[in-house]
């Protein structure tokens, strides 16, 4: 056995051999569902499914595997405490996985067979001396160095920084190699990406996604468009690199328009629609992005434009981008920005104004836009000393924002965002800075919205999800408890299935097959239709009734199988295994009669969920 | 039952505590030896390797400085009474207060391991 684990055996290893033999766990690649689908029942064969590598001891791996998922079963097999085994089901390529230690075939006898083989291994091998390491690629992090003030600067070695001669602490990445270039979903204006500010120059004061390039009447409202200013314009294009310029750190100054949620700022879109959270209509909202002076007029001008149209409470929120969107974080208190607007804009309503300002704050989920500004070199916010007073407008936070206030308010002080990102990395490493000093620990962090300080972290997660054979690789970031923003890897999990197919057209079945592993008999089935059409035949009349039985029960059996991952999602063991068992008992029904003797135990089934609590109807 | 046949009681709840956590890491040594390999001390997220610990949010940490109030202060506010008492009790007393400081201690002995003591 490869993953034997280390030391000679005596008599109490070969009694904890036997015993472990006996009772064998499994960690299923892609997943249990897959296995069912195949047919294969892994209990009857003598394989315990458990939920994580942590507590098996066999890995199985079901078919064959895309890249992304074969890294994945490796990540998972490290992650397995020794002994451990690998079990390959119709696995040809395993990857950077060693090399299997039983291979069989998708087949449920053939799978009886290497269990059995699986428990003479471990019982024989479970010990022994000088067992190889796994140690490969996938599952290697590495280690590089960042100054715990400074985070764009990272080495290979540690040493000094070169800004501040503080010394660089470990910072860990993991060396996988389409990692961590994710893109986020919430990009609004990619595609607006340069094109030009020439188009579109007219716009609704009330409705501004009604843009045209000539004057004329809203089609929503009826009022007149009213010429959208230039500098907003302008800026818009820095704002959208600043969406994305996260990493390459340019910044440039204005406002954009996104859209968000009143209850859910974390929620920005590029067009209206409603939220995916709560159903409200999103809003539009500019989102700000400022270098010093610059961007003020183009943020005024947006407020103007709003003017226009909206009831005094809703100026509170709006008034609060264009002061975010003037960018002039340096030191200056909230307050004390609170007057300077006013001294400026004495035409606004001041009294609802003020109030909206005080309680409106939220915490904009978008925190990339400002750190890349933040990254971009306008920072003047001072962020080195302990005082958590540094951060402007902090006394504001920790409120949600109030429908119809328009959306969107922003607080300077978590223009922070990206810069704590970086923060982020060394945080775990400043605990050194005092005794469970929180001041050290939180320093320049991000506020979420109940205003505690709080880790933005970074999760991978994925792309072994239960359901989804062809897996999904996301990348989390967590505010506190709350997913601030979801991305999606790209290129890591997938079986390619875009690809050409260059294939003789004898494989057509299997390929189309591959499309739904979870419930493959539907398009094999128009595979073979759509070849014997293009060449003239038809299957005589028992073949045809055998397929369309073989469909019917792949019909009844795909349901069964997603019922019984809802019963291991709710821990119900009695409906997951009932539904199992039901499935692999109508995909092996072949013949009408045993079809039939099914159904009382399905309508006893249906009966059971239909009485369990908060599964009825 | 007598206050010293209590702390009998506690004594013989003390060893075999202590005998039972010694014989679990007596079986794990004698199964073999555990090998440190990359990915094993990650937290399994569906087959990546999360590179930052998943608890670093969290930042409850009063309960430092609570541990070494009840240290340093609360025993001092139980051992003035306990001082007059003493002669009275006896050997009772003595053990009363020896498990007493036995629990403090191990909370001291936590702040030290953290660097609770360090100047700064």
């Amino acid at each position: 056995m490869t993953g034997a684990r280390e030391g000679a055996a005596n008599w109490l290893r070969r009694l904890a051999a036997r015993a472990l033999a006996r009772d064998l766990t499994a960690f299923v690649v892609p997943g249990p569902e897959l296995a069912r689908a195949h047919g294969l029942d892994l209990a009857a064969a003598g394989l315990r499914p458990v939920a994580t590598p942590r507590h098996a001891g066999v890995l199985v791996l079901i078919g064959e595997l895309p890249a992304g998922l074969a890294r994945a079963a490796a990540v998972a097999y490290a992650q397995m405490g020794r002994p451990r085994a690998i079990l390959a089901l119709g696995a040809p390529e395993v990857g950077p996985l060693p090399a299997p230690d039983v291979a069989a075939a998708l087949r449920q006898d053939a799978l009886a067979a290497g269990v059995a083989e699986l428990r003479r291994l471990v019982a024989a091998g479970a010990f022994s001396l000088g067992t190889a390491p796994f140690d490969v690629a996938a599952v290697r992090t590495e280690t590089r160095y960042t100054c715990p003030m400074h985070p764009e600067i990272v080495r290979d070695q540690p040493g000094k920084c070169p800004i501040c001669g503080m010394d660089l602490v470990p910072q860990q990445e993991v060396g996988r190699s389409p990692g961590h270039d994710a893109t986020t979903v919430d990009h609004g204006g990619a595609s607006e990406h340069g094109s030009g500010a020439a188009t579109g120059a007219y716009t609704c004061p009330m409705h501004p996604e009604i843009v045209r390039d000539a004057p004329g009447s809203c089609p929503i409202c009826g009022m007149d468009l009213v010429p959208r200013e230039e500098e907003g314009e302008a800026a818009d294009r820095g704002a959208t690199a600043l969406q994305h310029g996260l990493a390459h750190g340019e910044g440039r100054g204005g406002t954009r328009r996104t859209y968000t949620c009143p209850m859910h700022p974390e929620v920005v879109r590029a067009g209206p629609g409603s939220c995916p959270i709560c159903g409200m209509d999103l809003l539009p909202r500019a989102e700000a992005a400022g270098g010093p002076g610059s961007a003020m007029d183009g943020s005024h001008a947006a407020h103007r434009r709003r003017d226009a149209g909206r009831a005094g409470a809703v100026h509170g929120g709006q008034g609060h981008q264009g002061r975010d969107g003037g960018g002039d974080h340096g030191g200056m208190g909230h307050g004390a920005r609170d007057t300077a607007q006013r001294l400026r804009r004495p035409d606004r309503v001041e009294g609802a104004d003020g109030v909206a300002a005080a309680a409106g704050h939220t915490v904009d989920a978008d925190h990339a836009a400002h750190g890349g500004r933040e990254y971009g070199g306008h920072h003047t916010v001072p962020r080195g000393g302990t005082d958590q007073n540094a951060m402007p407008g902090m006394a504001h936070e920790g409120r949600t924002a109030m429908p119809g206030m328009g959306g969107g308010q922003e607080m300077p002080g978590m223009a922070h965002g990206a810069h704590d990102m970086g923060a982020m990395d060394h945080s775990m490493h400043d605990m050194s800075g005092g005794f469970m000093s929180m001041v050290a620990m939180t320093r320049d962090l991000p506020r979420s919205r109940d205003g505690l300080p709080m880790e933005w972290t970074e999760a991978p997660f994925g792309p072994l999800f239960p359901g989804l054979p062809g897996g999904l690789d996301i990348a989390l970031t967590l505010d506190g408890d709350v997913v601030a923003r979801v991305a999606r890897v790209p290129g890591a999990a997938g079986r390619g299935l875009a690809a050409t197919w260059p294939g003789p057209a004898a494989t057509l079945p299997d390929r189309l097959a591959s499309l739904d592993p979870l419930a493959p008999f539907g398009y094999r089935l128009l595979a073979w239709r759509a070849l014997e059409s293009a060449a003239g035949t038809a299957p005589d009349e028992r073949a045809a009734r055998a397929r369309v039985g073989a469909l019917e029960r792949e019909r009844a059996a795909s349901p069964l199988g997603w019922l019984a991952g809802v019963g291991d999602l709710l821990g119900y063991r009695g409906l997951a295994e009932r539904a199992a068992a039901l499935q692999l008992a109508v995909l092996r029904a072949a013949e009408p009669p045993a079809a039939e003797g099914l159904a009382p135990a399905i309508r006893r089934l249906i009966g059971r969920v239909e009485r369990t609590p908060l599964l009825r109807r | 039952m007598t206050p010293l046949q209590q702390y009998g009681l506690l004594l013989g709840m003390v060893v075999a505590t202590v005998g039972l956590v010694a014989t679990v890491y007596l079986i794990a040594r004698s199964l073999g030896k555990t090998r440190g390999e990359p990915g094993k001390d990650v937290p399994f997220t569906g087959g990546t390797l999360s590179p930052k610990p998943a608890w670093v949010r969290y930042h409850i940490h009063y309960y430092g400085f609570a541990l070494l109030f009840l240290a340093f202060d609360m025993e001092m506010a139980f051992m003035y009474p306990w001082a007059v008492v003493y002669q009275e009790l006896g050997l009772t007393a003595l053990l009363d207060m020896g498990v007493f400081l036995a629990i403090l201690f191990l909370g001291l002995l936590y702040g030290w391991s953290q660097g609770a003591f360090k100047w700064q």
